[in-house]
């Protein structure tokens, strides 16, 4: 079944319809709501009740990009979380294992293919570039994230963040600025290939 | 550098790394990133920030998210039967009450009805009474005589429970012996039905539409009940 028919078929009523769009949109969703809010519980939390108000409020949905409309509901689900965030602040606890030791990375991103030493790297650049990310603006962060890591193109991102074309071309590039002045005090975790390129220059 | 470039540089620059610089703009930009270093250190910095959050692992969600229908809500819909109990019942129920207020009003009027002779007959019973004068000794002498002549007929009458408005039909002549007989008297006060009694409304059609009502409201819960049981059971 494709996915206008999946569309209808939910906004009919169907729950099984609509959690088979779950299914192929849960992983694009979580990670938005993970690079936005750089916590995994609350990224959970914000998905899920994305998910929520979308089978609530699907009705609304008129044509177009599901995916950027699924994506305007994350967003805002985030900006909720992070208000509550402000309200009652919490620590976020590291994940355990089964053994209740605390995991340095997520069982998830492992990649067999990768070494131990690799996939250290992987994971200390991957802190870094969320620290970066968290250190912007939460409307500077919303459009990187929607832009540079979703792919979404400016029209997209203005649609999902209900801001004018402009003003979304302006903090973007004001975003992207800030990144590079941040990952510039990683310079040594940047991938060799960055750094041969910079000793280049 | 940054304190040297402007905020539609900047912008400009960000549009540069997206292609979406009209073409004027991309070529003039092109030359002075060829002429200026510092410039070009900005641009080639913001291209690496953003192959770099390209590059990020897309992480997998840690569950699904799918909803349950618990979660929101989701009531079944309803059986296709359902609406035609439920419309039958609601039908059904506006002929018993029809019916019930139709012999209330009816079976009242037959009450009323009953109850006039009895209330016109009252008057009479009780006008010999006050037109009589005070008996003498005389009277009562008299008077005593014919008592043993109207007790058997009313000890006869009685039996047959004749209707009320006979017994006090009777003769005047009865009337002194109905007096001294306050049974007699009394009797007929409890014989009548009082009026508009409901019970005495409740014919059988009532009763037939009553019952048809509960059948129908009985039948459209189960139906309800079984699709909902089958509805939480995933089915």
């Amino acid at each position: 079944m494709n996915e206008t028919a999946l569309i209808q078929e939910a906004q009919n009523g169907s729950l099984e319809a609509f959690n088979r769009l779950v299914l192929a949109y849960q992983d694009a969703l979580y990670n938005t709501a993970l690079r936005v809010l750089g916590d995994e519980d609350r990224a959970a939390d914000a998905t899920q009740e994305a998910f929520f108000s979308a089978f609530r409020n699907l009705h609304t949905f008129r044509g177009g990009s599901f995916k950027a409309w699924l994506l305007r509901t994350v967003t805002n689900a985030c900006y909720d979380e992070l208000r509550r965030q402000k309200r009652r602040p919490t620590t976020p606890l590291e994940p355990h294992n089964g053994d209740d030791d605390e995991m340095e990375s997520p069982r998830w991103l492992a990649d067999p293919s990768m070494t131990p030493a690799e996939k250290a790297e992987a994971d200390e650049l991957e802190h870094a570039i969320q620290h970066c990310l968290n250190a912007l603006p939460l409307e500077f962060r919303a459009v990187v994230v929607l832009a540079d890591i979703q792919g979404m193109d400016y029209t997209e991102a203005a649609s999902i963040l209900r801001s004018p074309l402009g003003t979304i071309k302006s903090r973007l590039a004001r975003a992207r600025l800030r990144l590079r002045e941040c990952l510039q005090e990683f310079w040594e975790l940047l991938p060799a290939a960055f750094r041969l390129q910079k000793e280049a220059q | 550098m940054n304190s040297n470039l402007s905020p539609r540089e900047i912008e400009q620059l960000s549009s540069l790394l997206d292609e979406t610089l009209p073409l004027p703009e991309a070529t003039r930009l092109r030359a002075r990133l060829e002429r200026e270093p510092a410039l070009r250190e900005v641009y080639e910095q913001m291209r690496q920030g953003r192959s770099l959050l390209r590059r990020l692992p897309a992480r997998r969600a840690p569950h699904n998210f799918t909803l349950k229908r618990n979660m929101v809500g989701v009531r079944p819909p309803a059986p296709r039967l359902f609406p035609a109990f439920q419309w039958s019942a609601a039908f059904s129920a506006a002929l018993f009450l029809l019916t019930w207020g139709w012999n209330g009003l009816m079976g009242g009027g037959a009450a009323f009805g009953a109850a006039a002779p009895l209330a016109a007959s009252a008057p009479q019973a009780e006008a010999p009474l006050a037109a009589e004068p005070l008996p003498t000794e005389e009277s009562l002498s008299i008077m005593a005589a014919p008592e043993e002549t109207p007790a058997p007929e009313m000890r006869i009458l009685a039996p047959k429970a004749q209707p009320t408005a006979l017994l006090f039909a009777a003769p005047p002549a009865e009337a002194g012996g109905a007096e001294s007989d306050p049974s007699a008297k009394s009797a007929p006060a409890t014989e009548a039905p009082p009026a508009g009694n409901p019970s005495a409304s409740m014919s059988p059609l009532t009763l037939l539409f009553g019952g048809l009502t509960l059948l129908l409201l009985a039948a459209a819960w189960s139906l309800r009940w079984r699709a909902e049981y089958k509805f939480r059971q995933g089915k």
